[in-house]
Formats: structure tokens, C-alpha cells, sequence
């Protein structure tokens, strides 16, 4: 059963590899004769209103989420990552000050800051990077905090101050390997998380310009063509939620596997 | 109840609200600034005077003047008039909550029984089924369940509406779509908590007496991971927000969501700000009344043991 998950995660990433060296015209270019045609030898899943090859804009689409999901998830785990472990290191006044700003951080409500973003700078996925990324800062700073807090005060960790070697040279040495395989947990379930979160950045008009296709966006199309074909919806959502479903089933996977 | 009770923690969450309160209000103010540049531009299309309008709105002045304007006017409660409307932002906005309010109030009531729910039945029945059935809720995005939901009860069944709002029908695939995405999210907490405390030697000692599984976990397990459960309950009023947009937008209701979304692309500043700083500074306040519960139902948090 666990090798269903695995398969659908290489399978996403293929088609991310593929999307991203996709030429354009493949998702782009309306066929006008097979506007919201059904599934066919020509077009896999069939076409949306426009007439735009559905199947080559879900894989186009899955490099764009890609995109969004590592590069949020790189940002907040750098800043959230560091923070926490120069934090967990020793009980210093700066703690309350961090921990207090993060937590600001995990109230403001993501949509807020995607709104202000594009009001200003009008969308684009950087918009949506940024946004995921800002809620994605707090989440990583409490589960590294917490993981590595033990590791602070264990025993070779002092042998190795005593021995000379400088807190960051600890923190790469020590510290990261040990809470490795829950950094790799927690980044599997956020890329999920992220994939859900685009979906509503997506729908909303906020996560690209129209030119690409994200899943997100491409709900939104159905809203524009609600009397013609509602349908043309499923296989994105389908292949959504297929693939949060293996990321999040995938990363409890490597937590049991590690707490054995 | 603050017998024995330490100062500091309840210090920190009073500074932690205040400092958050602050820095709504800077977010909120640097908004306006950035998105009010061209607003009179827009406001006077091709043949309205740029300038004159300008003038009148008091746009040409510096932006500390205007900083200091603004917070005097805030803390007179005057939030300034809707530049699209032309009433004041506060009777727009608390004739749209009224829409907002029904939605939000039973989403969450629902996601959170039902993550309940979900969540002791998943660790008493101790088989993955019942977790898998978790993480599909998790799954599922907001927006694509509800097209799901509009798909089969509107244009198959045709037994709710798919938009609009007056009857309790229209509220009902909102409600459920919201409350069941984010019941996911709430019962994977419950999950995690129950499964960790499950192992502690209290549980162990209960059940050893002779008590069963499901009535220890009920009553001694939920409360004592209560009190984290209820900051997760806070988070999730943040949540709740993003998805009362996100379903507002779908179900075409007027309400606070779909106003802010409006607003924000037709740079209606004051607008936007005041709905922006409401449902901030409100998300704020119920977490911080969050943390004061949890601090005083929690005694390792109150007497100070892991501060």
C-alpha cells in the first residue's frame, strides 16, 4: 500500500520536470472547434472553454504549484529554521521577543498578506511564494525549536563545545543531523499543505498572472464556465488531492520509520 | 484561581496582544500608504481633475501628517468613508458581517465537533482506516470541495442553490465545506495529542486499575491536552478567515470576505484597511482570551514548571 504513495510523489515530480520544459503552446493555445470537448484521442482529459488542452495545463500547472510549494518551504524553513536553532540554544531574553514575533506571524491570516501583496505589486507567483512562505515561518520554528531543544543539552554537544568547536559549527554538525529526518517530515506535510493553500491563493486571482496555469487557477476557470462544463474541474482536483493525500501519508511514513 | 499563580506568564500575554495590536495598525497604515498613491487617478477616470480630487481627499500631504491623521482619527473611532460607496466604512462593514457571521460561526462549530469526533475515534479504534479518512479531510481544498459540493447538489441533484444568500439553504454547502476542511486539520491535532499522552504512565496507571481504553482517554486524556488544544482552536478563527474569503467568493455572498476582496482590487484604501485591522485586531483578541483559558486550566503553565 505504501508503494502507491511513493509512485504518485515520483509521478508528481516527473510531470513537474516535464511542465517545466513544456512549450507554451501546449497549454496555452485554444483550440477553437473542441471548446469544452470531452475526453479525446487529441486532448487526454478534454478541453476547457477557452478550448485549451486540459490535460497539458495540469502539467504545466503541477510545475508552477512545485514551484510555489520548495521555494515557500525553502524561505520558512531558512528563517524559521535558523531562528529556532540559535533560540533553543540557551534561555535568553531574545526567545520571548522571537517566539512572541512568530507568533504574530501564525495569527496574521495568509489571505491578508496575499491581498496587501498584490494590491501593490499586482499577481505573481512570487505573491504567492511569499505569502505561503510567511505562514510556513512559524510552523517551522515550533518544530525545530522543540526537537532541538534536547539535542542542545545532551551530552556530546558539551563534549564538543569543550572541544573547541563554535555554536554554528555544532549547529551543522550535531544539532541538524540529529533532527534531520523531522525537518524532512514536517517539509514533506508543508508541501502538501502547501499544494491545499495554493489552491485558495489560486481561485481568488492571486497566486499567478494568466498566462500560467496553477491548480488553484484553474479552478477558478471553472467559475467561468459554470453553465457550459463544471466538469473539466475533476481531474485537477482528483490529481489535488491525490497527491496532498501520498505527501502527508509519505511523511507519517518517515516519522514511524524514525521513531522505531 | 490566581492563587499560587505566576506573574510573568500573564505578563507576556498582555504584552504579546498589545505588541500585536501595534503591529496591526503599522501593517494597516503602510498598506494604505502604498496602495493610496494613484487612488485619486482611478477615482477620476479620463475626465474627472486628478488634482483637484487630491486636494479634496487631502492626498497631497506629507505621509507623517497623514500617519498622525490617520491614528487620531482611528482612536476617535472614525474610520473615514468607503472611496467607492461614499458612506462611512463602518455601516458597510457591519451591514456585510451580518452575512459573514452565520457562516463563520457554524463552520467552525463544525469543524471543530467533528474534528472532535474524529480524532478519539481514530485513536480508539486504532486502525489506520479512520486516520486516512483524516488526512482525505485534510486533502480536500476548501474550494475544491465546494465546487464538488456545487457540482453534485446544484447542477445534478438541483436540491440547494449554488449562490446568493436569504434562506438557511444557502448556507448550508458554505458551512459544510468550510467546517469540513478545516475539521481535518483540527482532528489531526486531536490524533497527535491523544496518541502522544496515550503512552504517559497516568493513562498506564488508569487502565491498570481496571478503567477502559476509551473512558481514561475520555476523561483524564482530553483534559489534560486541552489546554494545547485550545491555542490550536485559535489558530484556527486565522484559518477560518482565509477560508471565509475563499467560500464567499465561490458561493457569491456578500459578505466580509467578498467585500475585502472587492475592495482591495478597486483600492478602496479605507476600506480595505479598516476591514483588514478588524478581522486582525479580532483574531488577536480571540487568541489571546485563548491563551488566558488555557493558562488557567493548564497548572504547568499557571504555576510556572516550564516557563
Amino acid at each position: 500500500m505504501h508503494k502507491i504513495y511513493k509512485y504518485i510523489i515520483i509521478m508528481f515530480f516527473i510531470s513537474m520536470l516535464v511542465g517545466a520544459l513544456l512549450p507554451s503552446q501546449y497549454y496555452n493555445d485554444m483550440d477553437m472547434l473542441n471548446r469544452s470537448a470531452s475526453v479525446s484521442v487529441n486532448h487526454l482529459f478534454g478541453t476547457d472553454f477557452l478550448g485549451r488542452d486540459i490535460f497539458f495545463r495540469m502539467i504545466r500547472g503541477s510545475y508552477n504549484v512545485g514551484i510555489i510549494g520548495i521555494s515557500s518551504i525553502l524561505i520558512s524553513l531558512l528563517i524559521g529554521g535558523f531562528l529556532a536553532l540559535l533560540m533553543s540554544r540557551k534561555k535568553t531574553n531574545w526567545r520571548y521577543v522571537v517566539s512572541g514575533g512568530i507568533d504574530i506571524l501564525f495569527v496574521f491570516p495568509k489571505v491578508l498578506v496575499a491581498l496587501i501583496l498584490v494590491a501593490i505589486f499586482g499577481p505573481s507567483i512570487q505573491i504567492a511564494i511569499i505569502s505561503i512562505g510567511i505562514f510556513f515561518i512559524p510552523v517551522f520554528y515550533r518544530v525545530i525549536y522543540l526537537s532541538s531543544r534536547s539535542v542542545w543539552q545532551s551530552d556530546f554537544v558539551a563534549s564538543a563545545r569543550l572541544s573547541g568547536l563554535s555554536k554554528y559549527q555544532i549547529m551543522f554538525v550535531h544539532i541538524i543531523p540529529n533532527i534531520y529526518h523531522i525537518i524532512l517530515a514536517q517539509c514533506t506535510i508543508q508541501f502538501a499543505i502547501a499544494i491545499v493553500s495554493e489552491a485558495g491563493l489560486g481561485y481568488l486571482g492571486l497566486s499567478v498572472d494568466s498566462s500560467e496555469p496553477t491548480w488553484g487557477s484553474m479552478m477558478l476557470d471553472v467559475q467561468n464556465s459554470w453553465f457550459i462544463d463544471p466538469y473539466f474541474a475533476i481531474p485537477v482536483g482528483v490529481a489535488m488531492v491525490l497527491t496532498t493525500f501520498s505527501f502527508i501519508k509519505y511523511s507519517e511514513r518517515i516519522k514511524n520509520d524514525n521513531s522505531r | 484561581m490566581f492563587i499560587g499563580s505566576n506573574i510573568k506568564g500573564l505578563m507576556k500575554i498582555l504584552i504579546k496582544l498589545l505588541l500585536s495590536i501595534l503591529v496591526v495598525m503599522l501593517i494597516t497604515f503602510l498598506g494604505i500608504e502604498q496602495l493610496s498613491g494613484d487612488v485619486a487617478d482611478i477615482i477620476a477616470g479620463t475626465e474627472g481633475d486628478a488634482q483637484q480630487i487630491r486636494n479634496q481627499m487631502g492626498l497631497n500631504q506629507s505621509v507623517v501628517s497623514r500617519f498622525f491623521w490617520w491614528v487620531n482619527a482611528v482612536a476617535q473611532g472614525n474610520f473615514g468613508n468607503s472611496l467607492i460607496f461614499e458612506v462611512p466604512v463602518i455601516d458597510i462593514v457591519n451591514e456585510r458581517i451580518l452575512i459573514s457571521a452565520p457562516i463563520a460561526l457554524f463552520a467552525f462549530l463544525i469543524s471543530i465537533s467533528l474534528g472532535l469526533l474524529l480524532g478519539i475515534i481514530s485513536v480508539v479504534s486504532n486502525n489506520s482506516f479512520w486516520n486516512n479518512i483524516i488526512i482525505l479531510m485534510i486533502s480536500f481544498p476548501v474550494v475544491w470541495l465546494s465546487l464538488l459540493f456545487i457540482m453534485i447538489f446544484s447542477l445534478s441533484l438541483n436540491i440547494l442553490p449554488s449562490g446568493g444568500i436569504g434562506m438557511w439553504k444557502h448556507y448550508l454547502m458554505p458551512c459544510l465545506a468550510l467546517g469540513i476542511s478545516q475539521a481535518g486539520v483540527f482532528a489531526r491535532y486531536v490524533r497527535v495529542g491523544l496518541l502522544e499522552i496515550q503512552n504517559s504512565d497516568f493513562i498506564h496507571f488508569y487502565q491498570v486499575v481496571g478503567f477502559s481504553k476509551v473512558h481514561v482517554l475520555l476523561k483524564y486524556g482530553l483534559p489534560a491536552i486541552s489546554g494545547s488544544l485550545l491555542s490550536i482552536i485559535g489558530l484556527q478563527i486565522g484559518f477560518l478567515f482565509t477560508g471565509i474569503v475563499v467560500v464567499e467568493h465561490i458561493f457569491a455572498m456578500p459578505g466580509i470576505g467578498d467585500l475585502l476582496y472587492q475592495a482591495i482590487l478597486k483600492r478602496d484604501v479605507f476600506l480595505a484597511g479598516y476591514i483588514v485591522m478588524k478581522s486582525a485586531l479580532f483574531i488577536i483578541l480571540i487568541n489571546s482570551i485563548v491563551d488566558f483559558i488555557a493558562y488557567i486550566i493548564t497548572p504547568s503553565l499557571r504555576k510556572g514548571y516550564n516557563a
